[in-house]
């Protein structure tokens, strides 16, 4: 398993898919609305690129799909480790990224 | 929309689209489900639409980049926006570069994309929307007439219907305090009416079951109070004089009221509730009500058409001695409303439209595939050098993309503006068009426009660009700088298109020969009139309570007129020649078998006075005019009527005619006529005195033959009717001409219309044609230059390139021959004494393409001609 910080940083829209995945699997729907809410609306997702980050995601390991409650259609997706651990090292790059960046406001 | 969604993920990646088509599709239902507005649902599909390309771009990218590093692009976004902007730049410098390239480009598909979008936002408002009406695709129409009293009585007994509407329009004199009497257009309505109409009132109330007894309620349309009150709500509630009796205005319409046409005529000013105590409505023959209407939920036109068999069974069976007159049992079938608001003959017409135009945008995307064809070739070199530099496919054509991008947005916002102008412009004619009112440029027409230029665009534009980027590298290369000749696939290809380009010219140029043609022959129909110095009058009335008054009144009037100075004879009716274009019959028409061996006829028969053969100038061929009040039953008529049936006019004479109910004898024959229109046969008719059937009606019309110039005397025309008539409205004064001219403005359209298509048509094949042309001679300038230094003839040059585009013209003339022959038989309807096959036409139309082929080809061949030897072989 490679360093996950190797594909940092992470675009916006990824790392908000991630962040609401982490708290538990959702179907696409479920994640467009949850995204568009912890953004206060600044992300929003029209289907056809939320599968296709979702596709990537599942390829690179970072997400998994599960049995879901929806229909055959509604494909649910869960967090894996791996994509926790990618989590996990984005938000400590922003992390320090801001301590070191709120000094310079005064 | 989601079908087309659904199809537009086509754009995916396959492998993409199997896997998670589905979800995306459900994800997208999930969110419309989950938006609660209009708004926002129509952001989440602009944003479903708008991002997928996008989105297939990416994908595309990321199944490579997957399988190539074992690394995804987690930045996602790629070059993304910054990379379309700088291509979309470069796009736009390279067109710049080619401004002829260029803006011949944008005007052709311009031209095309306007005439279609424009084409599309008159059938759009005047067939494909909904009638403004709630409910508007359950609202069907009761064909067969008008209909009588019994037959309303019982429409509660079709129960298909949920509820029904019965109208009758009339014109009528207004009366105000303080304001001289004008005529408005009326309409008698039931209850029902402002509930299946929606019509709702700006001021007071509309009508209410309830309210009877004809126009002592009054009811005012926006329009009228706007036009006739300023728009003063104190008139509700105020007295006004309708038709003599006084009325009370109740409400005012709102605005957004459309009139139901078919009902009621687009310009009604004055609703009243239903007079169900007219004894007339107690009477099977008193046929005076149109209906509509409106289907019960889950009810069939089939149900209510069944209900309605019923219903006229059970009429005739009331009414039996009015009915056994009848040889077949009386039907009512209902049509849709829709369908019958815009008529049969608007629909065929538009249709047509529709065809002309698309012809017409073929010819425009064939240019303008011919010019990127041409320059796709002619970019060849570049392309191998910017490949062999390490230019992927894909960033060439996303190059090509961005031009055919940029020349596509240009066209539209082009054609757009040009589609605007046409609707405008075509405003003037809207009255002639039902529902023709509507017609604007809006939201709906603009998308379609839009959809209009990426089709376009992408078809025309790309297909060509795509294959000049899969030439084959090395050949190109090694022809090098010499430059390529076309291949002979792409020269087919352009002979092809200017083929075809020229056949569907030759198709839309005799269609307009066609229309014109039918136009000057109608406009050259001997009407049998003598129309100079004849003004018409029309009076509304008040319907006098008996026949007899009526017909006393009006002489009276008539009498006057004939007294004033400079008139030398006047004359009234019901209804005088091209008063009622269009129709077949207006006041009485009959079937009629003239004698016992002739088969039955439809007699259109006319009430006049003794003085409407002078006045109109027409000729009594044989026999006398009818005396002053005489009382035999007699009858004049027309010299094709005597020569049916008798054999000639003078032996018509003395024989017995059956017209409006009563066996008459023939006293004189009058020359051939035109009476409802100069394209609307008039053979079989008959006039008989008007006195000796006298009918109430609430209107009646002037003739009047004026010595030398009327228009001085308009003023003495109205006093002269006022001093014996002075509760009459302001009079109208038109020429007979005026009107006979107005009866053929349609067809002038039409023929305009076409003219107009056709010209657009050739101006786009010349083009087109000189556009190849000059294309390759210049691509065969070292040809040329060696042929004329090794001693050809400049006029050889000159022959061989105008000869090559009149072989090219000539096989399209004979492909747009084959075509006309078989399109032109969906004109037949429009034509007049032209055979839809006209020799005439197509020749001249073939001749018209063939000259414009050699005045297209000549300034090329001059340039081929003008080669200068020495400079094309310095090159080398």
């Amino acid at each position: 398993m490679t360093d996950p910080n190797d594909v940092l940083p992470l675009a916006p829209r990824d790392l908000l898919i991630l962040v609401v995945l982490a708290e538990g699997p959702l179907h696409g729907y479920g994640i467009v609305k949850a995204v568009e809410e912890r953004s206060e609306a600044g992300v929003l997702l029209d289907p056809a690129n939320l599968y296709r980050v979702l596709r990537r995601m599942r390829e690179q390991g970072w997400v998994g799909e599960c049995d879901g409650d929806g229909s055959d259609r509604r494909r649910t997706h869960e967090i894996t480790a791996r994509g926790r651990a990618v989590l996990r090292a984005e938000v400590e790059r922003l992390d320090r990224l801001v301590k070191h960046a709120r000094p310079a406001l005064g | 929309m989601l079908r087309l969604y659904r199809a537009s993920l086509r754009l995916l990646p396959r492998e993409v689209r199997e896997e998670d088509g589905a979800a995306i599709v459900a994800t997208l239902e999930d969110q419309l489900a989950g938006a609660s507005t209009e708004t926002e649902r129509t952001r989440i599909w602009l944003r479903a639409f708008v991002r997928l390309p996008g989105a297939a771009m990416g994908m595309a990218r990321d199944a490579r980049s997957v399988r190539g590093s074992g690394r995804g692009n987690p930045q996602g976004g790629g070059d993304g926006m910054y990379g379309m902007i700088r291509t979309l730049r470069l796009a736009l410098r390279t067109l710049m570069k080619a401004p002829a390239f260029t803006w011949a480009s944008v005007l052709l598909l311009a031209l095309g994309i306007g005439a279609g979008t424009a084409a599309f936002g008159i059938v759009d408002h005047v067939l494909l929307r909904p009638l403004p009406y709630p409910q508007a695709e359950r609202l069907v129409y009761m064909t067969n007439g008008s209909h009588s009293g019994p037959t309303l009585r019982r429409l509660d007994a079709v129960h298909a219907f949920d509820a029904w509407v019965a109208t009758s329009e009339a014109t009528l004199n207004l009366a105000r305090p303080d304001a001289e009497p004008v005529r408005v257009r009326g309409a008698e309505v039931t209850a029902s009416f402002f509930s299946v109409f929606g019509a709702t009132p700006t001021v007071g109330r509309v009508l209410v079951e309830g309210d009877e007894g004809g126009p002592d309620i009054v009811v005012l349309t926006h329009d009228a109070w706007q036009r006739l009150w300023g728009g003063d709500p104190a008139v509700v509630g105020s007295t006004i004089e309708l038709a003599g009796r006084s009325g009370e205005v109740v409400g005012v319409l709102g605005e957004d009221f459309v009139p139901p046409q078919a009902l009621t005529g687009r310009d009604v000013d004055v609703l009243y509730p239903m007079n169900w105590n007219n004894p007339n409505l107690e009477r099977p023959g008193y046929h005076a009500h149109s209906v509509v209407g409106r289907l019960a939920p889950g009810a069939s036109i089939e149900q209510a058409d069944a209900d309605l068999v019923r219903v006229a069974d059970d009429v005739m069976a009331a009414y039996a001695e009015h009915y056994s007159e009848y040889s077949e049992p009386v039907r009512w079938p209902v049509e849709p409303l829709a369908a019958i608001t815009v008529g049969e003959g608007i629909t065929r017409g538009l249709a047509l439209l529709l065809g002309a135009v698309a012809l017409l945008l073929l010819v425009a995307c064939s240019n303008v595939a011919h010019l990127f064809l041409a320059r796709g070739i002619g970019r060849t070199q570049e392309m191998s050098v910017r490949r062999a530099l390490g230019a992927s496919t894909r960033a060439l054509v996303g190059q090509l993309a961005a031009e055919s991008a940029v020349v596509g947005a240009a066209a539209g916002i082009g054609g757009v503006a040009l589609a605007w102008l046409t609707l405008r412009g075509f405003g003037r004619w809207t009255t002639a068009l039902p529902r023709g009112e509507a017609i604007s440029m809006d939201l709906r027409v603009v998308g379609f426009a839009l959809l209009l230029s990426t089709a376009t665009v992408l078809v025309f534009g790309l297909l060509p660009a795509i294959r000049s980027t899969r030439r084959d590298l090395h050949r190109v290369l090694r022809s090098g700088a010499r430059g390529a000749s076309s291949s002979r696939t792409v020269q087919a290809l352009r002979s092809g298109l200017v083929v075809g380009e020229v056949a569907v010219s030759l198709v839309l140029v005799t269609l307009a020969g066609l229309l014109m043609r039918s136009f000057v022959e109608v406009a050259r129909q001997d009407t049998g009139i003598v129309s100079d110095n004849v003004v018409m009058v029309p009076l509304s009335v008040s319907a006098p309570e008996t026949g007899d008054a009526y017909v006393q009144m009006m002489t009276t009037i008539t009498e006057a007129v004939r007294q004033v100075p400079g008139i030398e004879t006047a004359t009234w009716s019901g209804e005088l020649p091209f008063e009622n274009v269009g129709g077949s019959s207006c006041c009485w028409a009959m079937r009629a078998q003239l004698t016992e061996d002739d088969e039955p006829t439809r007699l259109a028969g006319h009430s006049v006075d003794e003085y409407f053969f002078s006045t109109f100038g027409t000729e009594l061929v044989a026999g006398r005019n009818f005396l002053p009040g005489e009382t035999e039953p007699v009858a004049i008529v027309g010299e094709r009527t005597a020569i049916r049936g008798w054999g000639s006019a003078q032996a018509a004479l003395g024989e017995i005619i059956e017209a409006r109910g009563e066996a008459r004898r023939i006293v004189g024959v009058a020359e051939h006529t035109l009476h409802y229109g100069l394209d609307i046969p008039h053979d079989i008719t008959a006039y008989i005195p008007l006195w000796q059937n006298p009918f109430s009606m609430p209107w009646a019309s002037l003739a009047v033959k004026t010595r030398g110039d009327a228009s001085g005397l308009h003023d003495d025309l109205r006093a002269a009717i006022w001093s014996v008539a002075p509760e009459l409205p302001i009079p109208t004064v038109t020429t007979l001409d005026a009107m006979i001219d107005e009866s053929t403005s349609t067809r002038r359209f039409g023929g305009a219309l076409a003219t107009s298509f056709g010209v657009l048509a050739l101006v786009l094949a010349a083009g087109g044609l000189y556009g190849t042309l000059l294309y390759s001679v210049g691509e065969q300038r070292r040809a040329i230059g060696i042929r004329l230094a090794l001693g050809a003839g400049r006029r050889r040059i000159e022959r061989a390139v105008v000869g090559r585009a009149l072989t090219l013209g000539a096989g399209g003339v004979v492909v747009g021959i084959a075509l006309s022959w078989y399109v032109t038989r969906f004109l037949e309807s429009f034509l007049f004494r032209v055979a839809p096959r006209d020799a005439v036409s197509l020749v001249g139309a073939a001749a018209v393409l063939l000259a414009v082929t050699a005045v297209a080809a000549w300034f090329p061949a001059r340039r081929a001609a003008g080669t200068d030897p020495l400079e094309t072989l310095r090159v080398e």
